[in-house]
């Protein structure tokens, strides 16, 4: 034994500063912790009964609400594997709207069953495995407990049920109230397939004063802003749209006016003005009455706009600009001239009216359904406006996630408890190690009923010991948690029409359990140093303090 | 395997990233904002004190103007702000109220800490609070008395009395009679359909009494810089055709990029006489149109004035563009860009212009005008400071009148609604069994904050009038209210101290949704502010806002 093997240690492999964990104790258990702890955090807004949170970001901006996708992302997560969590209630948000605290929540539950597992002796893997083959069991008793369908969603009766839910998870109390606004914004958007529905068709605008229950749905859309000119309403008019500022064109290259005489000298200045007004007349003739611009306009060019009577509105943003099209069906242009005909949106009624201090115009079609609805929103606060905006939101994409599948499962942890109960039975049935997994898996489903019960200041073991029973009873699927704790803490989901979208659900089971299985599968966390230069904000060396 | 060693702390957020989770958050919000009633509470009501405030850059204000003390106070705790945002609201929503819905706030607040306290779940109390705010402004909506504003001598005297209830509690209460006055008219001169109040024009003159203010129907505005000749020009017109250009009337460059070259001394001079034709072909243009008061936006030089002046008329040039604006509501016709064809429906006309002398300064006045939608008040008194707080209070005036000429109900002031409300809640309250009975009662005892603050701050015995109140209100008088003449109880609606009744209801709305907003909060979480490493916040990147509202640039893509 006179050969020596250089051993090749940590730090000679790496440069100074790296930090390296494995093994099962250094990286899943920690990963685990981190997640935990902030699925701690958003607990508590689960539910109707979830507590807000304020939270002020790095910029000094004041957030406050209960929506899991903006308290998670708005908190800045540091760490590795807390950070998949931030990804996949991102995800969430985005593509359903819903059931981002789910995510969240589910995903912390099913990780400290795991920790435990890994304690009891299984490894990280088999945990996994097991997850997995659950997984595929609860997508398909998701199937069998289909509870109702939305028939249609073109009937105001039939989305309400769907949206109440969403939206009481995050304005409880006013749930009625904004699910009734939701649904009829929807309904003037709707277009005759509602597979084409597009979420960017309902806006929301904001205004301080007055209170949530004065807040309306106006067909068309609101400008918070007045026209330009002396004009501030048009009738069944021709509608121009700039993309540019109206003024005299000027040229990019540098160029300089050269007179040579005075004869030109005067016609010159005659000209500019000639030539607008030929352009505004030109554009009149052709029948325009509102001219739309995301520009500034000229002085001389508002004044010759104001002797044709035409309206002018500004709209800074391109975004709305191109919403604003597509309602009056006008293509931008990107010069001021004629447009073509087919150029030309038309618009029936332009008009600018006062809601609450401020005075907003509307551009508005007539004809039942509109391209755009706009949801003008009241209140007192702006952080309860904003909460407002994004409950709305939420509810909106309800119906996105609707027209793709159509069926609901019963809400208010009535769902889970039934997924919990047959997940159970199903790893009873399955032979070997992954029984515990599977077990497990299930018992995970019960945080949602006792973060409900918990949240509204129930007694989770009774509730859920309640639960257990009535689950096992002929037709007690549809039993839930009861936050009103009117009776003995559990109702009937189907007759308090307490509904989740099914998509929702599959899609937030799926996220949080792909979460898990990617943190399990982790065995080893390398950090570089970081590297030099102007720090971060508040970086801090020892990030997961040993 | 070494498992179950001691916990080893996992960071999961930033460093400095502060947050605190709990019913002892909601205390700590709780206390917060009752910190900041408790600061602005001694202002409410006539007898009110005012609170004089210096910036950060050293500027005085002395105010009694709810929004606008919260506005200068600068608060930073995330929870107190919603008091700030609900006096804002408050004020641009109904224009007055605004003390008053912060000290109710603040009550509401301080009625539910007792109940957290003790443990009871926020969500109920909430419940509970928005229940009762519900009742309330129906009852609001049923004892409020709605004033017959058919006939004109009547209405008047209708809306005198709300201005002049609004106006007591402000600095100018001791001239009241004469404000109100002044508002009511300036009100009744706009457009009964639009109301809009911006085209109240309100001009500060420091210097002479308070009753040297006074009321212009139509528009006036400080002089403006002017140019010699303009002493000739005459400074008084009856029925003047009235010009308003956005036209720099100057010998000037008329393109920026414009460049002569010239081969010959003779086209030199030609040049210069031609730029000398284009504007002495605008005057000409002007001068043909009949007009005798020519206003511009754009400076009128020295050439223009001369030229004006021995025409005998009268010009003004860079009037604010505001001014201008009411100008032309005023007199009729349009703001012109451009000097060529200029039609005759293009001009306004007032019965009389005139230029005077109002304490150190010369006013243009445009009176007497055919489409009179505006009016001008022109503010007298002491200090700069003073005129401020007279204008706010005439502010808050105004919008009262408006309200209460829009709505038409009116209910009393002086604590008399908030009293029949808590009445009327608490008896509710009897009806119901179960916890909500507790909040609906404890919203019935915020209510009588307001009659409360009102003795306190009047110096009386607070105890012993709301207990008179009380007594009168359970014998059926509605409308009885703290009287602060007589320091006792009287029946406020005889005594024609009103209010609209949205103003009421506006206020225990916002103030209910604020109360229960906090109350809904149980964690704040604090991310330490970035450093920014580049300029200040004044040029940021385009697009920037926008990120910023996102947050960290992780946009939704929606």
């Amino acid at each position: 034994m006179a050969l020596r093997v250089p051993k090749a240690s940590g730090p000679q492999l790496f440069r100074e500063g790296y930090r390296i964990m494995q093994g099962v104790e250094d990286a899943v258990i920690r990963n685990c912790n981190a997640i935990r702890e902030l699925s701690e955090i958003t607990r508590t807004s689960l539910g109707p009964n979830g507590k807000n949170k304020i939270v002020v970001n790095h910029l000094q901006q004041t957030f406050l609400t209960n929506d899991a996708a903006t308290i998670i992302r708005e908190l800045e997560v540091i760490h590795p594997a807390a950070k998949l969590v931030v990804d996949a209630t991102q995800q969430q948000e985005n593509e359903l709207g819903d059931a981002a605290n789910f995510v969240v929540v589910f995903t912390g539950e099913l990780l400290a069953k795991a920790e435990n597992m890994i304690r009891m002796g299984l490894t990280p893997l088999e945990i996994a495995k097991g997850y997995e083959m659950a997984l595929s069991h609860t997508m398909e008793v998701l199937e069998e407990i289909c509870a109702d369908k939305i028939e249609t969603v073109e009937s105001e009766k039939e989305l309400i049920k769907a949206i109440r839910t969403c939206i009481s998870s995050k304005q409880y109390g006013n749930e009625d109230f904004l699910s009734d606004l939701v649904a009829k914004a929807i309904l003037t958007v709707l277009p005759k397939d509602p597979s084409k529905f597009n979420v960017d068709n309902i806006r929301v605008v904001k205004i301080m004063g007055s209170s949530l229950y004065n807040s309306q749905v106006v067909k068309g859309m609101v400008f918070p802003r007045e026209p330009e000119g002396t004009v501030t309403r048009s009738k069944e008019a021709k509608v121009a749209v700039f993309s540019c500022p109206l003024d005299i064109s000027q040229t990019e290259t540098k160029g300089t006016v050269l007179l040579h005489n005075a004869q030109e000298m005067l016609d010159f200045s005659k000209g500019e003005e000639n030539l607008i007004e030929s352009h505004i007349k030109e554009i009149y003739d052709a029948g325009v009455r509102v001219v739309v611009t995301s520009g500034n306009v000229n002085d001389l060019v508002l004044h010759y706009l104001n002797r044709f009577e035409i309206l002018v509105i500004r709209v800074p943003s391109k975004f709305e600009l191109r919403r604003l099209c597509r309602v009056v069906g006008a293509t931008p242009l990107a010069r001021m001239g004629v447009p073509m005909p087919e150029e030309m949106g038309s618009v029936d009624v332009v008009e600018t009216i006062e809601i609450g201090g401020d005075r907003v115009t509307v551009f508005r079609q007539v004809e039942d359904i509109t391209r755009t609805a706009t949801i003008v929103l009241r209140g007192a606060t702006k952080t309860y406006l904003d909460d407002l905006e994004r409950a709305i939101d939420d509810g909106v994409n309800i119906v996105k996630a609707l027209v793709k599948d159509n069926r609901l499962i019963f809400g208010a942890g009535a769902s889970d408890m039934q997924l919990c109960i047959r997940l159970i039975s199903v790893g009873e049935k399955t032979p070997g190690i992954y029984q515990h997994a599977i077990k497990q898996y299930g018992e995970a489903f019960e945080v949602v009923p006792r973060t409900i019960s918990e949240n509204a200041g129930l007694d989770p073991t009774d509730v859920i010991s309640k639960l257990y029973a009535a689950h096992h009873k002929e037709n007690g699927e549809s039993i839930g948690v009861d936050v009103e704790c009117e009776n003995d803490g559990t109702l009937d989901a189907k007759e308090a029409g307490i509904f989740d979208v099914l998509l929702a659900k599959k899609s937030a089971i799926r996220l949080a359990t792909e979460t898990v299985l990617t943190v399990l599968n982790v065995d080893q966390v390398v950090m570089s140093k970081p590297a030099g230069g102007p720090k971060p904000p508040g970086p801090n060396p020892h990030w997961d303090d040993d | 395997m070494s498992l179950g060693g001691p916990q080893i702390p996992v960071i999961v957020l930033k460093e400095g990233t502060d947050d605190s989770q709990g019913r002892g958050q909601l205390l700590s919000n709780i206390n917060a904002c009752v910190a900041v009633q408790d600061t602005i509470r001694t202002t409410l009501g006539p007898l009110g004190a005012d609170k004089l405030m210096v910036d950060d850059r050293g500027e005085v204000v002395i105010s009694n103007d709810g929004a606008t003390i919260m506005k200068l106070l600068d608060i930073v705790h995330p929870a107190a702000k919603t008091l700030v945002d609900i006096a804002r609201a408050q004020d641009a929503e109904v224009g007055d109220g605004t003390t008053s819905v912060v000290v109710f706030a603040g009550e509401l607040l301080r009625e539910a800490r007792t109940f957290v306290e003790d443990g009871v779940s926020s969500h109920l109390i909430i419940r509970g609070y928005r229940k009762a705010a519900q009742l309330a402004v129906n009852k609001i909506k049923e004892i409020a008395i709605h004033l017959d504003l058919s006939d004109e001598g009547k209405l008047r005297d209708l809306l005198t009395k709300c201005a002049s209830t609004a106006m007591n509690s402000k600095l100018i209460r001791s001239n009241s009679t004469f404000f109100t006055k002044m508002v009511v008219d300036a009100v009744l001169t706009l457009d009964q359909e639009d109301l809009n109040e911006n085209m109240i024009g309100i001009k500060k003159v420091p210097g002479g009494a308070m009753e040297d203010s006074l009321l212009v129907k139509g528009v006036a505005f400080k002089k403006t810089f002017s140019y010699a000749g303009f002493e000739q020009q005459p400074k008084f017109f009856k029925n003047p055709k009235i010009l308003c250009l956005d036209v720099e009337l100057e010998l000037k460059a008329e393109k920026d990029n414009a460049e002569v070259r010239v081969d010959k001394v003779q086209e030199y001079q030609n040049i210069v006489d031609a730029e000398w034709r284009i504007i002495f072909s605008k005057l000409e243009a002007i001068v043909a149109t009949g007009a005798k008061v020519v206003l511009s936006k754009l400076p009128i030089g020295d050439l223009a004035t001369q030229y004006f002046a021995d025409r005998d008329i009268f010009c003004a040039g860079r009037v604010a563009a505001d001014d201008l604006n009411r100008v032309v509501q005023a007199v009729g016709g349009s703001i012109q860009s451009t000097c060529s064809n200029i039609e005759e429906k293009h001009l306004g006309t007032c019965d009389t212009f005139e230029e005077r002398q109002i304490g150190g300064d010369r006013f243009n006045l445009f009176e007497g005008c055919p489409k009179a939608k505006t009016c001008t008040l022109i503010l007298r008194g002491g200090a700069d400071q003073f005129i401020a707080e007279v204008e706010r209070s005439l502010h808050d005036a105004i919008m009262i009148v408006k309200h209460a000429l829009k709505n038409n109900l009116v209910v009393a002031g002086g604590g008399a609604c908030e009293m029949e409300l808590s009445k009327y809640l608490r008896d509710y309250s009897l009806t119901i069994s179960g916890k909500q009975q507790n909040f609906i009662a404890a919203f019935a005892r915020s209510l009588e904050v307001i009659p409360r603050q009102l003795c306190d701050n009047a110096g009386f015995d607070s105890t012993n009038i709301l207990n008179k109140l009380r007594m009168q209100h359970a014998k059926g008088e509605m409308w009885a209210g703290v009287d602060m003449d007589s320091e006792g109880v009287a029946n406020n609606f005889e005594k024609f101290v009103w209010e609209p009744s949205t103003v009421k209801s506006n206020a225990i709305l916002s103030a209910t949704e604020a109360a229960t907003l906090i109350l809904s909060v149980d964690e704040t979480i604090k991310n330490e502010p970035s450093q920014q490493p580049q300029a200040p916040q004044g040029a940021l990147p385009p697009g920037a806002a926008n990120r910023i509202m996102r947050g960290r640039g992780r946009g939704m893509p929606r």
